[in-house]
């Protein structure tokens, strides 16, 4: 792990099983993360991006330990030690995990209604054990930061509209100088005027306090606005990471290709169903151990017999420092020669 | 905007709105004014609680029951020609549910619970055709099964019997497509069809619905927040903010050069997938609640172009600005209309 980054997620695996019958044998499992492998840096915003059910949010609450993984290994960088999260016992865990908090995307459903604003952000506080008289006006200083006014600490969740809701719920993340935030869709229950206030906020914190973002989100406008570096998943496994502008204008994986023309843009005097990809996304569920194909396969577009059988790993296609290029398909020489459709 | 009155199928003239709460009374429509010609792709736009939906589920007649119309008329001409007033009748009329399903349809956002999980496709798509139109069972089958091959649903002939919890999300908006296009209606009203879809499945089921309306020569009353999607689905674009329009015209126009400040700064505050120089704007503030709605120009609490004290006193009027564009807002006229006052034509 090098200085420059703070987290590194190495070959992560959960899988769920999946029980039948009376006696709950096991008969499968759900490999919603798949051998998933990268790295944050420090003070950046690393997206990771996908469709519903692809394991974006598993991967998220994997690296939190509010899962336990299956395998893999999670490293962690804190007060300037290395820690393997993925098998810290729990004293240390909760030691660690000061380090890394999450923002939720209902801001409805993930503050308590039965609690004033105060109570819920200071309830990081409280797990750490500080006093009211100390985390009151600690508490003050977090919604002020936020954009709210700090007179409302007194106030239930209802009286506050979706955008400060949200606001409270970072307000919450930041309560513990967090090196590591994961917000895992944070904007995509807001109406769009407010998407941009939260994400300016999110955006000016990081300029402010130096924090960095793990950023799960499905809409690559939000993606490419706020991330410096981006992970596409798709069912349970990552097939391209790059940095942004790279990743947008020089796609090298078909589903990437696919994702960024499926997002219609607001000029209307542009080209949209062009390049409609077909078919849905699979079942992730599978009875044997061995990985076989690429799991894009069957509605890859640029598909051979060989994509179905091969064993597909992330590769590096461009190994040059910053402008690191990796890509999972095996076709990739032959695609980058013709070159993949990115945004104009 | 169509280029006589004859050739509009639906005219919905200075339409209001009004929902009785026991907190209060929430004006959810204020005065809208739109139509939609043969063939023709009509879009809203806006946020949440703008009034969009309310407005296309007046159109039905499908309101809650607390939800009253105060105003307005809503002419519909039906296939001999007859213009019918639908706010004239009564929402369980025999005319109405003439209409409903068959002269327009509707698709709603939730596919997941806008199906009965009791019953099997075949017996809700079936419904609308059976209780529409005189025609043998064998037929009804043959014509349901006809529709979900024409949606795109693989292997028909065995779906047709399944229940709506055996599809995808996506597949299931297609077979609730197929389920509105039934009875050929003449409307289709699609009601945020692709919000709870991936991006793939959006493009898929909007290709779709593009598809179905050229077949079968519909016209399309689309309703999203979405500016990207209504930007390659419509004609004509309606922008609704607090149950008032504030900008109407062609897509172009008013996506290229926008003239409310509303429109201005909601095509501002969404980031581009092209990629933004420095921040977006964001609009000040946040859509005030609904029984609190502020005096005069609605938006003018989140305005950074507001003119005068008029902004808060009256309702800026609706002015052409170019061709089919219009606009209500102070930087363009100065003639307003006070509250709770009936819009002049």
């Amino acid at each position: 792990m090098s200085d420059k980054e703070l987290l590194k997620v190495n070959k992560l695996k959960k899988y769920f099983p999946q029980k039948e019958g009376f006696l709950r044998r096991v008969t499968g499992y759900v490999k919603a993360v798949d051998g998933v492998s990268f790295s944050v840096e420090e003070g950046r915003t690393m997206g990771l991006v996908g469709e519903s059910g692809c394991g974006k949010t598993t991967t998220a609450r994997v690296i939190l330990r509010a899962w336990e993984p299956t395998s893999g290994d999670i490293l962690f960088r804190s007060n300037g030690q290395v820690y393997n999260m993925a098998n810290l016992e729990k004293e240390e865990l909760k030691k660690v995990r000061q380090d890394i908090q999450m923002i939720f995307q209902d801001p409805y459903s993930s503050l308590n209604g039965r609690m004033p604003v105060l109570d819920i952000v200071a309830e990081p506080l409280q797990a750490y054990g500080w006093k009211r008289s100390e985390y009151e006006d600690r508490v003050k200083e977090l919604l002020d930061v936020v954009g709210l006014d700090p007179s409302y600490i007194k106030r239930y969740p209802h009286a506050f509209s979706g955008g400060q809701r949200q606001r409270i719920g970072i307000a919450r993340a930041l309560a513990l100088n967090p090196s590591l935030v994961v917000a895992d869709e944070p904007v995509s229950a807001l109406d769009v005027s407010v998407q941009a206030q939260v994400l300016n906020l999110l955006d000016d914190l990081q300029e402010e306090l130096g924090v960095t973002y793990l950023f799960i989100a499905h809409d690559l406008s939000v993606i490419r606005y706020i991330c410096d570096k981006v992970a596409v998943m798709y069912l349970g496994n990552l097939v391209e990471v790059a940095p942004k502008d790279e990743l947008f204008t020089n796609p090298l994986h078909p589903y990437t290709e696919s994702l960024i023309s499926a997002v219609p843009d607001t000029d209307p005097r542009e080209e949209w169903f062009t390049n409609i990809i077909e078919g849905e996304i699979t079942e992730m569920t599978e009875d044997s151990d061995e990985k076989a194909g690429c799991p894009f396969a069957p509605r890859c577009s640029y598909s051979t017999d060989k994509c179905f059988t091969a064993e597909i790993e992330l590769q590096e296609w461009n190994s040059d420092g910053d402008q690191k290029h990796s890509t999972a398909c095996i076709r990739i020489s032959e695609l980058a020669e013709k070159g993949l459709t990115g945004v104009k | 905007m169509a280029d006589g009155e004859n050739d509009l199928i639906l005219d919905v003239k200075n339409l209001e709105v009004k929902f009785y709460h026991d907190q209060g009374v929430v004006s959810a429509v204020n005065g809208v004014d739109f139509n939609i010609g043969e063939g023709q792709s009509i879009g809203f736009v806006g946020e949440s609680a703008c009034g969009k939906t309310v407005t296309a589920s007046t159109v039905l007649r499908i309101l809650p029951p607390s939800g009253d119309i105060i105003n307005g008329t809503i002419n519909f001409r039906d296939t001999s020609g007859q213009i019918k007033d639908l706010a004239q009748y009564d929402s369980d009329s025999s005319e109405l549910r003439k209409i409903r399903g068959n002269d327009i349809a509707m698709i709603f956002q939730e596919p997941m619970t806008a199906f009965s999980p009791v019953h099997t496709l075949y017996n809700q798509i079936s419904e609308a055709i059976l209780l529409h139109q005189d025609l043998p069972q064998k037929e009804v089958r043959a014509r349901v099964i006809n529709l979900l091959d024409q949606v795109g649903i693989p292997e028909p002939e065995e779906r047709v019997d399944d229940y709506s919890f055996e599809f995808s999300g996506g597949m299931r908006q297609r077979a609730m497509i197929a389920m509105a296009l039934a009875c050929e209606p003449r409307i289709l009203i699609a009601d945020e069809p692709t919000t709870a879809l991936d991006v793939t499945i959006q493009a898929q089921v909007l290709k779709l619905i593009k598809d179905m309306q050229q077949d079968y020569g519909l016209s399309l009353h689309l309703i999203t927040h979405d500016l990207g999607v209504i930007a390659h689905m419509v004609d004509y674009v309606y922008i609704m903010y607090l149950g008032r329009i504030v900008e109407k015209g062609p897509i172009q126009e008013v996506f290229l050069d926008p003239k409310h400040p509303y429109t201005r700064d909601l095509l501002g505050s969404i980031p581009s997938i092209k990629g933004v120089e420095g921040k977006i704007a964001s609009i000040q503030g946040s859509v005030p609640d609904a029984y609190h709605m502020p005096p005069g120009c609605s938006f003018h609490p989140r305005c950074r172009d507001v003119v005068g004290d008029k902004c808060s006193s009256a309702v800026p009027q609706s002015v052409e600005i170019e061709p089919e564009h219009y606009t209500s807002c102070y930087k363009y006229t100065d003639r307003g209309v006070k509250e709770n006052v009936k819009h002049v034509r």
